[in-house]
């Protein structure tokens, strides 16, 4: 079982009704996707100040990695869930590498690969087995969970070309195919990828097979393709966004955190709370991130949660009734849904949001992903 | 910190009255406080790890741009370090500063300012702004280095600021294990050297290394600035005692030109005239005080604390620099003006070093005007009875005896050394009664056989044996010993005239003389010459005219002749005794034309003629030629 829960927080009984207008602002937000500057053909000026922000953007990332590595990172290259007993994982170490890489910082790249192919590469098939606990030194339970190999594939493939190291494209290409192999399957409601190699397929849950949305991590999907060719990327990746378009449910019309497709249409698995939580939080960052017109369009559905400086959350939704549960608290959770304004309304990032470090391990990795996407793609939101 | 002057004056008070008061049988308490220093180091200036970083940022800060937000610099952190280095060889090029050189002549503090803040906008802003007026400019990369590092540093700014160098050192080292390539700030190291610089510097300073304090101090200038003057003036005392006092002047010069701290500028006029030999060289620093509100100079204290050393140095008999008239003239000013008892003490008892009874009876009486006070009457009673006042010297002894054990001390000396002088004004039964009750209170052994004296002389002899008693079970004394065997002959007490004998033969060599003489005349009535004996010893002799001669018989004339000069000089009554003694010491002295007339005065003396005029034969044979002698 994968259930990532990650935080005990504050519950909340607030219910956040349906906004009528909610359709409305969808549109408004896809008719105006290049909103992003101040409009207008790009000044000189303009270019100037886009390229001034992108170099701050980058020295400020790096300067926060260096806080968040002496924070998260141990000597020896693992990251350490600091709310979840210590553990690491192979979702943890993958972002890990992907920070680094982002970084610049060969040198911890490099410890944190080492120790993940030393202490989770156990497996037969190139995936990585996904939890690691410290109480008992070893691997806990060997089954993979299909983002981190994601992340360690597209992570290693960034460093192979940042750092010139064959060697890392090597084995992302390996857990690129072993992913192709083992977890892109075709079903009723088209390719999908399982989140682990056991546990979810149709007949090892009751309304199977289940996904994950959120293990759809679409910035990575161009390098997966070119690391493993055989497999169809571009079917999973737009067959991912049709899943995020016909899975929103309730009056907030959220997806699950967990999906279950055995059925005529999508619904929340029934193993799982039927929850837009800690996982799908993801989903609005890696849309953004990735930036491509579809994507964009699928932003849509995320822009105007828990919108405005006075706006409380964000939350824990139950997709059915639309309730709040529980607030996500975390400046990563917040910039990640800023980060996703920005990137379709061309809304600038409050200042604070961006520099409020999180003692907690997934926050402030969310944290730093916002961070290094918007160095990558977003200056202008800095 | 600066020693309370009142507590320096108290110690200089204790040490002159006890230099002029030496006859006083015990030693003062407050006269065994030798003079504390004036100052001990202050301790360096410990900013909080917070305030050094605002404080460097705000020193990166553009002075033009966002002074608003930027903390306030401290003022002392804006001044140059003393520029000390070691002497430079011959030839040497000129001094390598750092500090001097700019970074590309581009000013980056406002950018780096914004960087220090976490104002990203600006910072990006501000790149712009010099991109555009320096096209092929690149920002630095480290801009944000200080906000990383002032996360990773907050626990070693705490060890800084508890002063654990060795715990930053290792933190340090911790942090870089977790992070390759992780370098400390340098605001943090360059501080973290000084610190163990200064360390050193105060570990050599304090095993009197002035070598190592030196290079300590001129391999780390910046160690020698206003934030940290105890360096300065540790460097600057190594500097005064491997005699280079030109370059300690110049280390002094510099905090009271450059420091504005009130308490270190005291403190460092004050040290400095404590190690700097040259006056010229401390009064150009004296000029250095600033101008106070109320006009005087910010140094007057210190001015006049060094004339209070010198005059009190001088009332103590110590060698020294002497004062001058007018600095004596500003001290009496004063001590008149801010009616200062301190000062006037101090000045009465320089009075009286000098023999200047009028003047010293003058500022006692002054200090003693607010009200009673144990050393201001002291010195008040001592130039009395210096001055000849016998009467007011009795009068006030006996008023002041209840201020303190000295003073009582003082009462029982001054009353019983007038007893046996006609020319003192007798006693009343009152005064002798207060007299013998402070004896007695006292165990005051001297006392004790003056008064027994006073008794037999008025032919009370039975009185005369009690006393005598008492002030040989208080301390055996010659004086006491010869008074009870002649009371004991007197009263025809042979078997305590013969114990007594038998007890003191050994001990005072008078004693066998006496038995001898006594025994001559059959022990019963004492001969003329013993009687001449006893009155000789009884006429104001003393424990301190029977040191006197024991320094003569055992051969220390000069030593004998200085304690004559030094009784004297306190206008202590000299006995026909001691006279002799006198005679004698200056005929081994050398001095015959004066040995001479001493026996030749004393001929006419009952007492002791027979002893003058043995002396004066000794001389008249020593001035024979010698082939004479021979003879």
């Amino acid at each position: 079982m994968i259930l990532k829960a990650r935080l005990a927080g504050l519950f909340i009984a607030a219910c956040l009704q349906a906004s009528p207008t909610l359709a409305a602002e969808e549109a408004q937000a896809l008719a105006a996707p290049a909103r992003t500057l101040a409009g207008g053909a790009p000044s000189n000026v303009d270019q100037d100040a886009r390229e001034a922000t992108a170099q701050v953007a980058r020295m400020w990332f790096k300067a926060e990695w260096q806080i968040y590595a002496s924070t998260f990172l141990t000597p020896d290259g693992r990251i350490v869930d600091n709310a979840n007993g210590g553990v690491s994982h192979s979702e943890g170490q993958g972002y890990g590498l992907l920070l680094a890489a982002y970084a610049d910082d060969s040198e911890r790249f490099d410890r944190i690969w080492r120790w993940t192919q030393a202490h989770m590469m156990v497996r037969p098939d190139h995936l990585l087995s996904w939890r690691w606990d410290p109480q008992k030194g070893a691997i806990t339970d060997p089954n993979n969970a299909t983002d981190g190999d994601i992340l360690v594939a597209w992570a290693l493939a960034q460093g192979a070309q940042k750092f010139n190291r064959p060697d890392y494209r090597a084995s992302a290409a390996l857990i690129a195919a072993a992913i192709g192999a083992a977890l892109i399957q075709s079903g009723d409601h088209g390719l999908i990828l399982l989140p682990a190699a056991s546990g979810f397929a149709r007949d090892e849950q009751p309304d199977g097979p289940v996904v994950n949305l959120s293990y759809w991590v679409f910035p990575a999907f161009p390098t997966l393709k070119e690391l493993a060719p055989a497999y169809d990327w571009d079917g999973l990746r737009a067959n991912g966004l049709k899943l995020l378009s016909a899975s929103r449910f309730g009056p907030l019309r959220l997806p699950p955190d967990w999906l279950a497709l055995g059925g005529q249409s999508p619904a929340p698995a029934k193993n799982f709370p039927a929850q837009f939580g800690y996982n799908a939080i993801r989903i609005p960052l890696y849309l953004a991130w990735d930036s491509s017109a579809s994507a964009r369009r699928a932003l849509a559905a995320y822009v105007n949660l828990w919108r405005g400086p006075h706006s409380a959350g964000p939350y824990v939704i139950d997709v059915n009734s639309g309730s709040a549960e529980q607030i996500l608290d975390g400046a990563g959770y917040r910039l990640a849904l800023a980060l996703a304004r920005c990137a379709a309304l061309g809304l600038p990032i409050d200042e604070e949001v961006i520099k409020t470090r999180d003692p907690l391990y997934y926050p402030d990795t969310l944290r730093l992903l916002s961070i290094a996407a918007i160095q990558e793609r977003f200056p202008q939101c800095f | 910190m600066l020693l309370k002057r009142s507590l320096v004056l108290a110690a200089l008070l204790a040490a002159v009255a006890s230099a002029a008061h030496s006859q006083s049988v015990d030693a003062d308490a407050a006269a065994s406080q030798r003079p504390a220093p004036l100052f001990v180091g202050a301790p360096a200036d410990g900013l909080a790890p917070s305030a050094k970083v605002a404080q460097s940022a705000a020193n990166l800060a553009d002075p033009g741009g966002p002074k608003a937000n930027a903390p306030r610099a401290a003022a002392s952190a804006a001044a140059e370090p003393w520029a000390f280095s070691p002497p430079k060889p011959p030839g040497g090029g000129p001094d390598d500063d750092p500090a001097t050189k700019k970074g590309g002549g581009i000013d980056l503090s406002a950018l780096r300012y914004f960087a220090a803040q976490g104002d990203l906008a600006r910072v990006a802003a501000e790149i712009r702004l010099l991109k555009e007026k320096h096209p092929d400019w690149e920002p630095p990369q480290d801009l944000f280095a200080q906000s990383t590092n002032v996360e990773f540093e907050k626990p070693l700014w705490d060890l800084f600021a508890q002063h654990d160098y060795a715990g930053v050192r290792a933190g340090v080292e911790a942090i870089q294990d977790k992070n390759p390539g992780w370098q400390p700030s340098s605001d943090l190291m360059g501080k973290l050297a000084l610190a163990e610089a200064n360390d050193q510097l105060v570990k050599a300073s304090d095993a009197q290394q002035w070598g190592d304090v030196l290079d300590i101090a001129a391999a780390n200038k910046m160690l020698l600035t206003c934030g940290d003057v105890d360096a300065i003036w540790r460097t600057a005392e190594a500097l005064a005692r491997t005699d280079d006092e030109a370059r300690a002047v110049e280390a002094y010069r510099y905090i009271l030109t450059t420091c504005a701290k009130r308490e270190e500028r005291l403190a460092t006029v004050q040290k400095a005239s404590q190690l700097l030999k040259s006056p010229d060289a401390l009064e150009g620093l004296l000029r250095l005080g600033r101008r106070l509100p109320n006009g005087a100079s910010e140094f007057e204290s210190v001015r006049l604390d060094l004339i209070r050393q010198k005059i009190g140095d001088a009332a103590a008999g110590k060698a020294g620099p002497e004062a001058s008239q007018s600095e004596i003239d500003a001290l009496a000013a004063r001590a008149r003006s801010a009616n200062d008892r301190n000062d006037q003490q101090l000045l009465g008892w320089f009075a009286y070093s000098r023999r200047d009874f009028a003047q010293a009876e003058n500022w006692f009486a002054m200090a003693l005007r607010p009200g009673p006070d144990a050393k201001a009457a002291e010195g008040l009673v001592l130039t009395l009875r210096a001055a000849g006042k016998l009467a007011d010297a009795q009068k006030l002894a006996l008023q002041y005896a209840p201020l303190g054990p000295l003073n009582r001390k003082l009462m029982i000396e001054v009353l019983t050394a007038t007893l046996n002088d006609p020319a003192a004004p007798p006693l009343s039964p009152e005064n002798l009664a207060s007299l013998t009750q402070a004896i007695d209170e006292e165990k005051s052994s001297d006392g004790a056989q003056l008064f027994a004296w006073h008794l037999f002389n008025a032919n009370d002899v039975a009185g005369a044996a009690d006393w005598f008693r008492k002030s040989a079970g208080w301390r055996d004394n010659e004086s006491a010993a010869i008074g009870l065997m002649v009371t004991a002959s007197r009263l025809h007490d042979a078997r305590e005239y013969a114990d007594l004998v038998e007890k003191y033969r050994g001990v005072y060599p008078k004693i066998a003389e006496l038995d001898k003489l006594m025994g001559a005349r059959k022990a019963a009535t004492a001969s003329g010459r013993a009687k001449a004996i006893a009155r000789a010893v009884g006429g104001g002799w003393d424990a301190n005219a029977d040191a006197i001669a024991k320094a003569l018989q055992s051969g220390n004339h000069d030593k004998a002749y200085a304690m004559l000069e030094e009784r004297r000089s306190k206008g202590l009554s000299e006995p026909a005794g001691l006279a002799i003694v006198r005679g004698w010491a200056l005929y081994q002295r050398g001095d015959w034309g004066g040995a001479e007339k001493v026996f030749a005065d004393l001929r006419g003396s009952s007492q002791e003629a027979d002893a003058a005029q043995e002396g004066l034969d000794t001389i008249k044979r020593a001035q024979r030629p010698k082939w004479d002698r021979q003879w």
